[in-house]
């Protein structure tokens, strides 16, 4: 077998992590859950649309489209078709990002290997001819209508584009209608081949399966297969600084503040997350939707965590009436002020990282989905998520002193 | 503990649980719809010993994910639980519902919070379309209601409404459903303080005649829209228990996968749409049949006229293999369904069944849908048997049931202001609304 030794971890909730490599470089991840009859099979490429030519936008998405079409070995149609009788729940899907794309399906554990053999056939045979792509580009265009038709998908492409004005952070996934247009079987054959190389690629499994098992049949199904590429840097992210107003079709006015978010781990964002929003006691909601200020409040983690570039966001819809001004000062001020945890926020905020932790790993797909972002951001598995509130504290309370952007939609 | 569902062996720390009671919103008068939502709501909203920000509070410290909501026929709370904070739970459960009493301020921002939601929902085309079909199909029957009520209808909700509905709500009851490893001590705890009834409740009594309004249309017209977002629903009646695989197989066969005729057809084959998808629910009462797709909107006339045409085609012509009048159908009606296809949507169905019953969370939303709507539960090998003795003729008479449209209505949101002739040609419509907006409680 061309591999190289397992490593364990434990990771969250008892669970644990096998993590090896192929000597094609291919990365192989396996979590084992004894009791499920289903696993879910995973192909994450650290690839997306941060890696595109500002000429050619939108092709890691397209791609991820046509990758669902015909292969040297099977014709178009029959990699749904062959998932489908395997029994995959809820059909195939894949997601494209700004900085990764992931291929996802979930079978009877007993057809781990069909699958894996699928999806082996279209990191290396894919056929992209000039009939097929006509015809996604139908679809693709009617996904592009769609997004021009939904003001959160408009209110978060404006967004992205503002914050990161001047890098390829900064154009939609979806790419602009004129690319979409012009796209090409060789452009798309060019990105394929840089990309989609093992080296540059993690297989997740998780579910009811033994890792050596699934070891061999990776093994079995990939490791023929030769690529000459590692991964691919991050893109490069910078944030701006600044405020931009943006007119859509929306019933609410929206208010984004963005803070830049280099040093801050996904452990320590998803506790000023579930620390500022998400329930009613959380410190946001308490101030501003409690007492009417606020429709909702959220706050998250933009990818890329500790990273330069990496942003943290406050979102705020306002309800009629609301000045987005004042509710930004008072945003501000609210997290200036924040000094210490009260007991009743401390308990809290352990209930809520104890559901987290326990969300993040009881499904087998949710599992692979949170392996495989680790794996592209190259962050350790967490065997738990470190609670530490003085450094929440600190974290939240700096926040105003970083740099920020600050966006809001408004009815058009 | 025969009224509590429990399914244990996960590990995990935390337990997740689910209430319900069999009351719902088929039951608000159409003025008041959203009713029974407030009164559910309002259960966290503050009384007479605690304001909303205690209890807030201290709920935050027991449980997270707390989530109260209501739909056509029960009342729902769930939320995520350590085992370790159970038993407060069911406690702080029973106070609540004790003490509740919410200040008029507070149900005056609680109204205020449902219409922003629903303006919030409402800015998508998909669920405008889907919201208007629904209230086109049941055009003065309650089930055309919506579970949080339309802007027009909750401006009419006062306080004590809503004491008396909360409280026919608390007191009629509940089904109990929780994943985690609980020990018996625990569950006696919660079947205590949460009021479990020795028996499981009867969500059939709410069945009762349903009175779907046929062959309807309903448009919006929205000048900002390039694209036209359409939904389809129609009656079904009341399957058989014996009849689920048959009806699953022609759902699958149809539209319910990516691999499935319609998707075939018009994404794939034509570049048509980015999805087109459909589904049967059940309900106490019966069960709904839901189609729904969006596409450029010059070209959404046409493609329902294919859509519909394809319907036809499985509902009247399926078996016979007759090419249909539509040009564009001839590849639908000449699929040799009865052989490869069925074949595979069969193994399909087979092989996906480990899936229903892959996690304690799964089998407990199993077996409760057993007690809601008459499904077989977490039987697999019941399920797997009725699989395999499906034979084609069995499939097509499920077809015919499923796809008949007489009861069907459609909703279109789009710019209609070029292209509203399109679809009032497309059928002899017994009802054509215009004014969607109105029609859902806007104004």
């Amino acid at each position: 077998m061309s591999v190289k030794n397992w490593k364990q971890q434990s990771l969250l909730g008892g669970a644990s992590v096998w993590e090896t490599s192929l000597s094609n470089g291919l990365t192989l991840l396996v979590s084992p859950m004894a009791s499920s009859p289903v696993v879910a099979v995973q192909v994450w490429y650290a690839v997306g649309s941060g890696h595109e030519d500002p000429k050619a936008t939108g092709v890691a998405h397209f791609l991820e489209h046509m990758m669902f079409k015909g292969t040297a070995l099977h014709a178009e149609g029959e990699f749904d078709r062959i998932m489908e009788r395997m029994g995959a729940h809820g059909g195939t899907n894949a997601f494209t990002s700004k900085d990764y794309t992931a291929y996802v399906v979930e079978v009877p554990a007993s057809r781990l290997k069909d699958a894996l053999r699928l999806e082996a056939d279209r990191m290396r045979n894919l056929v992209l001819d000039a009939d097929s792509l006509e015809r996604e580009r139908g679809v693709i265009l009617d996904e592009k209508l769609r997004s021009l038709s939904d003001p959160e998908s408009l209110r978060s492409d404006s967004l992205l584009a503002q914050v990161y004005k001047d890098t390829s952070m900064a154009w939609p996934i979806l790419g602009t209608e004129e690319h979409l247009k012009a796209m090409s079987p060789r452009i798309l054959s060019d990105f394929y081949t840089r990309h989609y190389q093992p080296g540059g690629a993690a297989v997740v499994v998780v579910g009811g399966v033994d890792p050596d098992e699934a070891l061999r049949a990776t093994d079995e199904t990939f490791g023929s297969l030769r690529g000459s590429r590692g991964l691919e840097p991050l893109p490069p992210r910078q944030v701006q600084e600044g405020r931009h107003c943006f007119k859509a079709d929306v019933a609410l006015p929206r208010l984004d503040i963005c803070f830049e978010a280099e040093g801050i781990s996904a452990e320590e964002g998803l506790l000023m997350s579930k620390q500022l929003s998400g329930s009613e006691d959380a410190l946001l909601d308490r101030e501003f939707v409690l007492k009417g200020r606020a429709q909702d409040v959220s706050a998250w983690h933009f990818e890329a965590p500790k990273r330069r570039g990496a942003i943290f966001v406050i979102s705020i819809t306002l309800p009629e009436g609301e000045d987005p001004e004042r509710m930004e000062r008072d945003v501000i001020q609210l997290l200036e002020g924040y000094r210490d945890l009260p007991d009743n926020s401390l308990q809290s905020l352990k209930v809520a990282m104890q559901c987290q932790a326990s969300a993040m790993i009881e499904r087998p797909e949710d599992r692979a989905s949170f392996l495989g972002q680790k794996w592209v951001y190259g962050e350790p598995f967490p065997m738990e998520i470190p609670f530490d509130p003085p450094t929440v504290v600190r974290l939240v309370s700096n926040l105003p002193s970083r740099r920020r952007f600050v966006h809001l939609t408004t009815p058009s | 503990m025969s009224g509590i569902i429990i399914e244990r062996g996960g590990g995990l720390p935390v337990a997740k649980v689910r209430w319900i009671v069999p009351s719902g919103s088929v039951q608000d008068p159409r003025a008041s719809e959203g009713l029974t939502s407030c009164a559910w709501l309002s259960t966290t909203r503050g009384g007479r010993t605690w304001s909303r920000a205690q209890l807030a509070s201290q709920w935050g410290g027991i449980c997270r994910g707390l989530v109260l909501r209501a739909h056509d026929f029960d009342a729902e709370m769930r939320a995520d639980v350590p085992l370790d904070r159970l038993t407060s739970f069911a406690k702080q459960w029973r106070a609540v519902i004790d003490d509740c009493d919410p200040p008029p301020q507070e149900l005056e921002l609680l109204i205020r919070d449902l219409r922003g939601d629903f303006a919030l929902d409402f800015e998508q085309p998909e669920s405008r379309a889907a919201a208007l079909c629904r209230r086109v199909l049941w055009s003065g029957d309650p089930m055309g209601n919506f579970p949080d009520g339309s802007p027009a209808s909750l401006k009419g909700l006062h306080g004590d409404v809503m004491a008396r509905r909360r409280k026919e709500l608390h007191g009629c009851g509940g089904l109990l459903g929780i994943a985690g490893d609980v020990p018996d001590e625990t569950l006696a705890v919660l079947q205590q303080e949460m009021g479990v009834p020795e028996r499981h409740p009867d969500f059939f009594s709410m069945a009762r005649g349903i009175a779907p309004q046929g062959h309807r249309l309903g448009l919006w017209h929205d000048a900002t829209q390039e694209q036209a977002s359409v939904s389809l629903q129609w009656s079904t009646g009341r399957p058989e228990a014996g009849e689920l695989m048959n009806l699953r197989l022609a759902e699958m066969l149809l539209c319910s996968e990516f691999s499935s005729v319609l998707s075939t057809e018009f994404r794939q084959r034509s570049g048509l749409t980015y999805g087109i998808h459909g589904s049967h629910r059940l309900h106490p009462g019966g069960g709904v049949f839901q189609l729904r797709f969006s596409t450029d909107g010059a070209i959404g006339p046409r493609m329902l006229g294919e859509v519909l045409g394809a319907l036809d085609a499985f509902a009247r012509h399926l078996g016979s293999f007759k090419i249909t009048d539509r040009s564009g159908l001839q590849r639908v009606a000449q699929i040799p369904w009865e052989g490869q296809i069925l074949e595979d949507c069969r193994l399909k169905a087979l092989n996906s069944l480990p899936f229903l019953v892959a996690t304690e969370s799964d089998r407990v939303a199993r077996r409760m849908e057993q007690l809601q709507f008459g499904t077989m539960g977490t039987d697999i090998e019941k399920r797997a048997r009725l699989l395999k003795e499906a034979t084609p003729e069995s499939v097509v008479r499920a077809a015919q049931w499923l796809f008949e449209r007489q009861n069907m209505a459609v909703a279109v949101v789009d710019n209609l202001a070029e292209r509203k002739a399109g679809y009032l040609a497309l059928e002899q419509w017994s009802v054509v609304h215009e004014d969607g907006a109105s029609l859902c409680g806007l104004n």
